[in-house]
């Protein structure tokens, strides 16, 4: 899929930018496909949800004992839908994040170019820093030299030849 | 049995009428009130009525007859047994089905206080049903809540790691609390150059797709493989040793797992697993994150030192590599650098335990000598080869020194972490940095980098590059080459420096001082003689005087020691106010290419020469008749015998001696003569002497000079 591509999908899953990166048609309009897709689910969900909690209140009623065996029964596969929207519903989320992860190609890549431009700069004060290290190893060098050459510890023989 | 019951036998349809066409017309369907009221209709009870009639008259009669107080209620119970009688047999008609059938059957009025509560039981079979599935739906809440908690933390770590790795997604696999997220790291490097990733590394093949997974509480976790996870240890192994005061250092182990940053997971962060999960920031996700990522980079490091392996390995045993292969193991190269310098590649099994590096140096030899299955490339000519070819490592008693030297002192093992970086260097710049790329980044620096990406440093600062840029021109050459050009001239510089500072041990005043280049391949030091004007003035100079004299004191004489790869360079020129005296011959700047094993003659010749010139210098200033000749002094006495004073070179104890002798008047040719078959009898040996004795000597002489005048 081509990036231009790829950034439609993303801007057709989250509803914004649709066409104005130009992306393809089929991209497009499998974006908006997607969308659809996403929407309808996410209102089945929440009507299924909706629903089956209602039927749940409706089944409050009292009845005669064998209705009310009857609505026991119910009841329990009402809730039991209600807890399959409710999860239907955060596999939604799960795949809405997902395509906020995976999908948002622009910041990604504007992530990537920060990326690169903190490394050039990073590589540009690594070599400041090596030159400035290595010239002040180069002085301390030739300061600790110039001290050992003159030291008692190099010159021991000096000394005591001299006493 | 007053009552009699007509029923129906049989249950047949009753028909309205029929028509001609066969179409039945039945009587409409009664309701069950409208059949039980029909069947009540049919029932005769006009005799029973009437007999009862008369039983109450004959009764009233008999009572009024008898008058026994119980008559009547004989009489009642009599009745009701009747009745139960009745009633019982036509239940066992009813059940037994034979002549009645049960169409309806009304259940009697309850009660208000009954009604109320069967209500109640059943509000409260529904209240129950109820709670049960209100706990339920709690308990689902609950769980998804959770659910809701582990996604926020894993996406949050799972966004925080994309930051940084390439992560893919595998479809059809949903995330979910432990086991298999869903996700993969790949780790593989699409910008490496294609011939390079050809055959390299099947080892490391498995590490190039790392799943993620999720733990029961939703952290991010990204699986650690066992297997096939190895880091390099690189070893140094020979006679000469550059850093030499740093050799025991603990820190400087070879073991190359994990840069300071890159330290495994945090224990305390592990324990930490019951920290309050924040929703999608906060510590458990940074903490996801951080693990999954120090893991990434754990096995990332791996798969980089196991590519330098085998990338090492593999351009090693190119020729043109100028690297001699002498062993090639499953996991372990050893390379021959000359001088008896061994660099040893070890890939060894990931450890957390630094400890484990320490018996490297154990596997090393076990693996020398179980060679069932090692390939072992002997390469003994090609190495021998170049020990003999190379012009500045020497004689064949050198090698032969050095090959015992390490049984002499047991193998001096030493690791520099400077050398796995060059080798890392040179393997990034092979894999990643295209020609293209050094070209354009060579621009942007603004230095003149050649191919082999080392860096000829042109400060116009620097004086001493001149001296070395004149002299060689680096070829463009391949990182390899680089990698071994570097380390063989680092090991030859090893071998020069322990000869020149034995040198500057044996001769005072002789300084020795590191000029940096800031290129790898280029190593210079500056050999400086400085007598202090305080002993030309007879000054006895305490250790504290001397040193300050020698701050302020010029250096007269200079020679710079330079190796450019493994060729050594003495390049000597002496100061401008030396240059006064006309009547000797001047020592001018010149650059002599020489040997390792000439090196100390040579130096030793150029500072004797220098002292010779200062002693004949003092001896004039003395007033003494003094003539140099060569690396001698001859003072003349007037009318008794010469003395002279001759600087003997000692290149094996690094010093000058010197020797006094006396010549008489007899004449100069015969003396040489003597001298050089060694029959002068008037002659001493003074050893070596620093120029504070010299110049007593000659303090002496011009003593002796003056008493005899």
């Amino acid at each position: 899929m081509s990036k231009a591509g790829a950034a439609g999908v993303a801007g057709g899953a989250f509803g914004v930018g649709l066409g104005a990166t130009g992306p393809t048609v089929a991209a497009a309009a499998a974006a908006a496909q997607r969308q659809r897709t996403l929407l309808q689910r996410a209102d089945a969900d929440i009507t299924s949800l909706l629903d089956n909690f209602s039927n749940l209140l409706k089944a409050a009623r009292i009845n005669d004992p064998v209705r009310n065996a009857h609505e026991e029964f119910q009841m329990e596969v009402h809730a039991a839908r209600v807890v399959q929207a409710a999860d239907s519903l955060l596999k939604l989320v799960s795949e809405l994040k997902q395509t906020a992860v995976f999908s948002d190609f622009k910041s990604l890549n504007e992530q990537i170019e920060q990326r690169v431009r903190r490394f050039e700069m990073q590589g540009e004060e690594t070599d400041n820093l090596l030159n400035n290290i290595s010239e002040e190893a180069a002085i301390s060098l030739k300061e600790l030299e110039s001290h050992y050459y003159l030291s008692l510890h190099k010159n021991t023989n000096l000394d005591t030849a001299q006493l | 049995m007053g009552a009699t019951v007509n029923l129906d036998l049989l249950p047949l349809k009753r028909l309205l009428a029929i028509e001609e066409t066969g179409l039945e017309h039945l009587p409409p369907e009664h309701t069950s009130e409208e059949k039980s009221r029909f069947l009540l209709q049919r029932i005769d009870f006009e005799q029973s009525e009437e007999k009862d009639a008369k039983r109450v008259k004959s009764a009233k009669e008999s009572i009024a007859q008898l008058k026994w107080p119980w008559q009547g209620l004989v009489e009642n119970l009599q009745l009701a047994q009747q009745e139960l009688s009745y009633i019982l047999d036509f239940l066992n008609h009813v059940e037994a089905n034979d002549a009645i059938t049960v169409t309806n059957m009304m259940k009697p009025k309850q009660l208000p206080h009954e009604i109320c509560s069967e209500l109640a039981l059943r509000a409260s079979a529904k209240l129950h049903n109820f709670k049960k599935i209100g706990k339920y739906l709690k308990q689902t809440a609950k769980a998804l809540e959770q659910q809701v908690e582990r996604e926020a933390v894993f996406y949050g770590a799972l966004m925080r790691l994309q930051q940084h790795w390439k992560i893919k997604r595998l479809r059809g696999i949903s995330a979910g609390p432990g086991g298999n997220a869903g996700f993969t790291v790949d780790l593989s490097y699409p910008q490496m150059s294609a011939d390079l990733m050809w055959g390299l590394s099947l080892r490391s093949a498995g590490l190039h797709s790392i799943n993620i997974e999720q733990d029961s509480n939703g952290l991010l976790v990204a699986g650690l493989p066992s297997e096939c996870m190895n880091t390099i240890h690189m070893q140094l192994n020979g006679p000469y040793i550059p850093h030499r005061a740093l050799k025991d250092e603990g820190s400087r182990d070879g073991c190359f797992i994990l840069s300071s940053n890159e330290k495994g997971p945090d224990s305390s962060i592990e324990n930490e697993e019951d920290a309050v999960i924040e929703k999608g920031v906060g510590k458990a996700v940074k903490m996801g994150a951080d693990l999954a990522h120090s893991v990434l980079r754990r096995i990332q490091m791996a798969i980089i030192h196991e590519q330098i392996f085998e990338w090492t390995a593999r351009e090693a045993l190119q020729p043109s590599s100028g690297l001699v292969v002498t062993s090639v193991e499953e996991h372990s190269l050893r390379v021959s650098l000359g001088h008896s310098c061994m660099l040893v590649l070890e890939l060894h099994k990931f450890t957390d335990k630094m400890d484990d590096c320490h018996t490297s140096d154990a596997t090393v030899i076990e693996s020398d000598s179980s060679g069932n299955k090692n390939v072992k490339v002997e390469d003994q000519t090609a190495d021998s080869g170049h020990e003999k070819i190379s012009p500045v490592e020497g004689s064949p008693k050198d090698v032969g020194d050095s090959s015992i030297q390490p049984e002499e002192h047991s193998i001096v093992f030493w690791k520099d972490m400077s050398v796995f970086i060059c080798l890392e260097q040179a393997f990034c710049q092979s894999a990643f940095l295209h020609p293209k790329d050094m070209r354009t980044s060579a621009v942007k620096s603004g230095q003149p980098k050649s191919t082999d990406g080392m860096s000829m440093l042109s400060k116009s600062k620097d004086a001493s590059s001149g001296l070395w840029q004149d002299v060689i021109v680096f070829e463009a050459v391949s990182p390899l080459k680089l990698f071994s050009l570097t380390m063989r001239h680092r090991t030859f510089c090893s071998k020069v420096l322990l000869e020149l500072e034995q040198l500057v041990q044996g001769v005072s005043y002789l300084f020795l001082s590191s000029c940096p280049t800031g290129n790898s391949r280029v190593t210079t030091w500056e050999l400086t003689v400085r007598i202090p004007k305080a002993v030309g003035e007879g000054w006895k100079m305490g250790m504290v005087k001397w040193r300050e004299a020698h701050k302020w004191n010029s250096s007269n004489f200079h020679l710079r020691v330079m190796i450019c790869d493994t060729s050594l360079f003495v390049e000597g020129f002496e100061v401008a106010e030396m240059q006064d005296g006309t009547e000797f011959p001047e020592w001018k700047r010149s650059k002599h290419r020489c040997d390792l094993t000439e090196l100390s003659g040579f130096l030793l010749s150029q500072f004797a020469g220098q002292l010779v010139k200062w002693l004949q210098e003092e001896a004039i200033i003395m007033g003494l008749n003094a003539k140099r000749n060569c690396l001698s002094v001859c003072i003349n006495m007037n009318s008794k015998d010469d003395f002279i004073i001759l600087a003997a070179l000692d290149s094996d104890a690094h010093c000058i001696n010197w020797w006094i002798y006396v010549r008489s008047i007899e004449g100069d040719d015969e003396f040489i003569e003597e001298l050089s078959a060694n029959k002068i009898q008037n002659q001493r040996f003074l050893g070596p002497l620093n120029p504070e004795t010299l110049r007593s000597i000659l303090v002496d002489l011009l003593s002796y000079s003056g008493d005899e005048s």
